[in-house]
């Protein structure tokens, strides 16, 4: 008797727990605190190092200038700045009564400090003005000078990335000059961190207008499922961002469906796809016209970005500065794609074609890893060019093969993406179009010696010969078709509809907290 | 109940007509697109409707049990063959062959197939393997995490046979060993083998969609349950049947095959049992190590 | 039985020797330059050849693989596993922290499996043949056979989304352990639940079941008393088997739930090629595979005495 009472004794108790763990309970504090999900830890936010998403730093550290809508250069911790008439110098006023986070104060002495972190130091070599540097001088306490050894066309430009051109106090380092604490100028404070979340608090002593709520949690949710659940759980209240964590069209059509506020615009970033130049068949400039007018651009944006996105022929698109002027797309036909080939040496049709006893083979390289969608991309234009007639093998890889085989140029066709503001247009053409830039793991678009050329000049044009030089670029590119651009996805967000006034930032890689109300 | 084994055969038998004469039961070609008809509901044309890109589910379906038929078919093989080839030797021979055979197999063993499985995909993933399709490096990586099982129960059963009276008896009459052995004892090899084998298949199915789930499977166009599961995570919410479909798929040939395996198995016990005191013992240590060894290689 | 424990205990260390050579080699037999990989991290676009050949140097990767692996063993004796090549923290750092969790899934995944199991089984056994016997029969069928990452998304679906019931990530809380605890034990326990009635079965046909009935006790009884002790062997072992394949449904399972255990963390280090925190990883699970299969001879030994006397070959 005794054992079968304490058995369904411990049976009731087991059960009561497992059934009060249902109800979740709310959080008492969750009121005044944004939750954001980032799909990786932010670790130490160390500015010399890139340990995770860029957009956790530009909510704790300012830059001199801000990247504005557009490619606008606003002031951040520099009011006003010159750059001298042969372009050897640029002065900067600095903002005066600004301090970081640990009470030392933001003047001349901190911004030389930082300044010289990175500037003329071998690993930032592939940013122009740290390439370029000679100098600083402090010519009041709240002035500077940085003196150059040529001009450098894209300075201001640099000086609005994320790292490591940020300032941190001088007091947060240690006598190797390793960073010790993430402490900023910026509008919020790491209060701590760990593998699962980042907390900060509201920096009340911020230079610039202050967030509305005194917290904001950066959660790390790696899978988007569990996201776009967690949001509409009320769990998370922000999720999105390219470079935080990607939100894909499908998840979005859902969401909005659910009664979140969906928030697109218009993107920065365009994905291309790359011809090898080394690959014999890529060679041919028949195969690679055949290929620009046989992808369905207008289909693939319709279908697997359900319409975020916008189809494109141009490299860059209007959002990034001297873009270049506007290409038509052109609608896909499989009638000129043959007729390409016909005209470049190649016979068959439809079920095949050869050129000298050569079949029309491609090695396809993708890496969803990499780049998460472009399987099905690939699915869909392996689809659209076998109805022409090529024969399209996939190879899915993972990220660190991906990583190996393209610097080798071990494929025939692949993806690519353009750096994005505020990169661009200088970050992708010197790094992707320029063989001598070494980019190690990432690759290149398209290389040629004469290309080299071109884009080398635009790139050190300054002042009213830039459009022009810029434009030269786009137009070789185009008419030797050394790339095919597809679309140019749109910057996707969602929200809980308890955040109000919800705007998309200028650029992916910062955090869009501004402006927001939480209700 | 004499007709109850065809019962418990037929799920199985029908997966692999399915997967044979597929072709034939297709509507479509697995690999249309269609934009103009894109996460369409089932209907009279597309029978379980369309997927992202327009192409048939049903179809598609189909083609993904050939997929992994083929894949299952080419890696139980091998596996079998190489498993109870090394297996046998190791048993039959002994000495120091042995002791080496059965340190292969026992590191082999130490590592769970699948993450044998997927370190070898990776390897395989260089440019000096591309001329293999990622579907034959997959079976490639899936026999050689495969093989260690059968070679352990192969030996284990040889082991036990050359125990008995009889192969003395042999040997006496000037029997050759590769007389003995094919005559004698492959059939006993065969014979637990092939019932661990039955059930395994579930799990092989299993472990390719599972490979699939984590990236590394078969490369599009070609169908695959795994694959076309992952793919429809991303439809989930609205479009819930591209992931219960294949899910259902993969759900009903694993238990057709684990159906099958599991009266093999109970089919031994009972004539065991009708035997002496001797084979019992040995039947049920055998059903015991299948049993262990089955489930061990679920990885 | 000393001396078999420790021939036993002595094999097994060699078998981990042997299978971290293994591993050490095949690792390091993919391609994919975890040099430039980390030249990436440190320094995103600006990674050039230069910075990936200084990293690969650093880090003494073109050493031949002999070198590295007696290196690597080397470090392993006295305790230190590196640094992961991907995280930058030391390894030692990485299992304090994931280690836990995924201790916390497998211990609530494995009291979980054996409830199931033993319900499910018994249930069976008590109807012998009846409706609830067949019944059960099919759910464990349906239990072994259907993928991990589909109940997975099944539960996630139907109780966080629809219903609203638990957090669908991280872990907050005993409740955010539920599905992920559900979805591990699913086939375990549909497995070992096959066992304990498939045996139970076999058990109650033994003279003692005869006996007992002739003794006039309920079937429940017997089962209970007398038949149940008898499964122990086959179902720890079954159990132990089990359990290691949990290790590896753990990492499907904490990636799709979001638990940053050690499975995870595997799966991150193959995709980074992070090998040092691969090989630090595959340690633990041959220690881990290894470590519960001896405990599991043992404790059949320590059941059944007639297992202490060494097997003749």
């Amino acid at each position: 008797m005794m054992k079968l009472q304490r058995r369904s004794f411990l049976a009731a108790t087991a059960g009561l727990t497992f059934l009060s763990s249902f109800p979740r309970i709310a959080l008492a504090d969750g009121h005044d605190t944004l939750k954001v999900a980032i799909a990786a830890e932010t670790g130490d936010l160390d500015l010399l190092q890139n340990v995770s998403t860029l957009s956790s730093y530009t909510v704790v550290f300012d830059a001199l200038i801000h990247y504005g809508a557009g490619g606008t250069l606003e002031p951040g911790l520099a009011t006003a700045w010159t750059v001298a008439e042969d372009g050897l110098s640029i002065s900067f006023d600095l903002r005066e009564g600004v301090t970081f986070s640990d009470g030392t104060p933001f003047d001349a002495t901190a911004a030389e400090f930082n300044l010289k972190r990175w500037m003329g130091v071998a690993d930032f070599s592939w940013i122009g003005i740290a390439d370029a540097y000679d100098s600083i001088t402090i010519d009041a306490p709240n002035k500077i000078t940085v003196k150059l050894k040529r001009p450098v066309a894209a300075a201001l430009l640099e000086l609005t990335i994320v790292r490591p051109v940020r300032f941190l106090s001088p007091k947060a380092v240690d006598a190797d000059g390793k960073q010790t604490a993430p402490i900023g100028t910026g509008p919020w404070i790491v209060e701590s961190y760990d593998s699962t979340k980042t907390v900060l608090v509201r920096n009340d002593g911020y230079w610039g207008e202050k967030p509305s709520f005194s917290r904001m949690e950066l959660l790390v949710v790696p899978d988007e499922l569990a996201r776009a659940n967690g949001l509409r759980a009320g769990d998370l209240d922000v999720i999105g961002g390219d470079w935080v964590a990607p939100l894909s069209p499908r998840r979005a059509s859902a969401l909005k469906g659910d009664g979140m506020t969906v928030v697109a615009e218009p993107g920065t970033a365009t994905t291309i796809l790359g011809f090898s130049p080394k690959s014999l068949l890529m060679q041919d400039k028949a195969v690679r016209d055949a290929i620009f007018i046989g992808v369905d651009r207008a289909a693939v944006a319709a279908v697997l970005f359900e319409g975020y996105a916008d189809p494109t022929v141009n490299i860059f698109p209007t959002t990034v500065p001297t873009a270049g002027a506007r290409m038509e797309v052109p609608a896909r036909d499989v009638a000129a794609a043959q007729a390409a080939l016909t005209a470049g040496g190649w016979a068959g049709d439809a079920s095949g074609w050869t050129k000298e006893g050569a079949p029309l083979m491609i090695d396809f390289l993708v890496s969803d890893e990499s780049f998460p969608g472009s399987r099905r991309i690939a699915e869909m234009i392996q689809g659209q060019l076998m109805e022409i007639g090529f024969q399209v093998s996939i190879s899915s890889v993972d990220n660190a093969t991906m990583h190996d085989r393209r610097p080798k140029f071990e494929y025939d066709l692949t993806f690519f993406a353009t750096y994005g503001a505020p990169y661009d247009p200088h970050g992708s053409l010197g790094a992707s179009f320029v063989t001598a830039a070494d980019t190690g793991p990432d690759g290149k678009i398209y290389v040629s010696d004469a290309l080299d050329k071109v884009v080398l000049a635009a790139l050190d044009a300054g002042g009213d010969a830039r459009e022009p030089a810029m434009q030269a670029v786009y137009d070789w590119i185009s008419a030797n078709t050394a790339a095919c651009p597809l679309v140019v996805s749109q910057r996707i967000w969602a929200v809980n509809p308890r955040v109000k006034g919800f705007g998309l930032p200028a650029t992916d890689y910062d955090l869009p907290f501004k402006g927001i109300t939480l209700g | 109940m004499k007709n109850w084994p065809w019962l418990i055969l037929t799920p199985a038998l029908i997966f692999v007509l399915i997967g044979v004469f597929a072709p034939l039961l297709m509507t479509h070609n697995p690999s249309t697109q269609d934009y103009s008809a894109v996460l369409a509901p089932s209907s009279w044309s597309n029978w379980l409707g369309t997927d992202y890109l327009g192409r048939d589910m049903y179809s598609r379906i189909i083609g993904g049990a050939r997929t992994s038929l083929v894949a299952m078919v080419f890696v139980l093989v091998a596996a079998l063959v190489i498993g109870v080839v090394i297996g046998s030797f190791a048993g039959y021979v002994g000495g120091r062959t042995e002791l080496v055979l059965i340190s292969v197999i026992d590191i082999a063993l130490a590592l769970p197939s699948l993450i044998i499985a997927l370190a070898l995909i990776g390897v395989f993933s260089g440019e000096a393997w591309s001329w293999m399709s990622d579907y034959w490096k997959m079976i490639l990586a899936l026999t050689l995490a495969w093989w260690a099982n059968y070679a352990r129960m192969s030996r284990a059963v040889v082991m036990a046979e050359l125990q008995q009276p009889y192969i003395e008896a042999a040997r006496v009459m000037g029997a050759s060993h590769m007389w003995i052995f094919t005559r004698h004892i492959l059939p006993h090899v065969l014979g637990l083998v092939v019932v661990y084998a039955s059930a395994d298949a579930g799990a092989l199915v299993l472990a390719i969609a599972t490979l699939s789930f984590l990236g590394l499977g078969v490369a599009p166009p070609t169908p695959e349950w795994g694959q076309m599961l992952v793919d429809g995570m991303s439809y989930i919410e609205e479009y819930p049947s591209l992931v219960i479909i294949p899910g259902l798929a993969l759900t009903a040939v694993v238990i057709s095959f684990n159906l099958l395996g599991e009266a093999f198995a109970l089919q031994k016990v009972p004539r065991a049992v009708r035997g002496g005191l001797l084979r019992r013992k040995k039947a049920a240590r055998a059903v015991e190590e299948a049993a262990r060894a089955q489930t061990e290689a679920k990885v | 039985m000393q001396r078999m424990f420790m021939r036993r205990t002595g094999l097994a260390l060699l078998l981990m020797l042997a299978a971290s050579a293994l591993t050490f080699a095949l690792v390091s037999a993919a391609p994919g330059n975890v040099a430039a990989l980390i030249a990436e991290r440190a320094a995103g676009a600006g990674a050039d050849g230069e910075m990936i050949a200084k990293i690969a140097n650093d880090l003494g990767l073109n050493d031949p693989l002999p070198v590295r692996y007696l290196r690597w063993l080397g470090d392993a004796m006295t305790g230190d596993f590196g640094i992961s090549l991907r995280t930058g923290k030391p390894m030692a750092e990485e299992f304090a922290e994931r280690i836990p969790k995924t201790l916390a899934l497998l211990a609530g995944g494995g009291v979980l499996a054996l409830l199931l199991s033993l319900v499910m089984g018994l249930a069976g056994a008590v109807s012998n043949g009846g409706l609830v016997d067949k019944l059960l029969h099919a759910l464990a069928l349906i239990g072994a056979s259907t993928p991990n990452f589909f109940v997975a998304a099944m539960l996630v679906i139907v109780f966080s989304v629809m219903l609203g019931w638990v957090p669908t990530f991280g872990v907050s809380g005993f409740s955010s352990w539920l599905l992920p605890w559900i979805t591990i034990a699913l086939f375990p326990g549909s497995v070992l639940a096959r066992v304990v009635r498939v045996n139970l079965q076999e058990a109650m046909s033994r003279p003692f079941a005869t006996t007992g009935f002739a003794k006039g006790l309920t079937r429940r009884a017997v089962l209970l008393r007398e038949a149940l002790p008898n499964i122990l062997i086959p179902y720890m072992t079954t159990f132990g088997a089990q359990f290691t394949l949990m290790m590896i449904g753990a990492i499907v399972v904490e990636r799709v739930f979001g638990l940053n255990g050690i499975g995870a963390f595997f799966i991150e280090a193959i995709r980074f090629r992070d090998f040092i925190g691969m090989q630090a990883v595959l340690m633990l699970f041959v220690v881990f595979f290894v470590s519960v299969n001896l405990l599991v001879d043992i404790a059949a030994m320590l059941a059944d005495p007639r297992l202490r006397r060494p097997r003749r070959a």
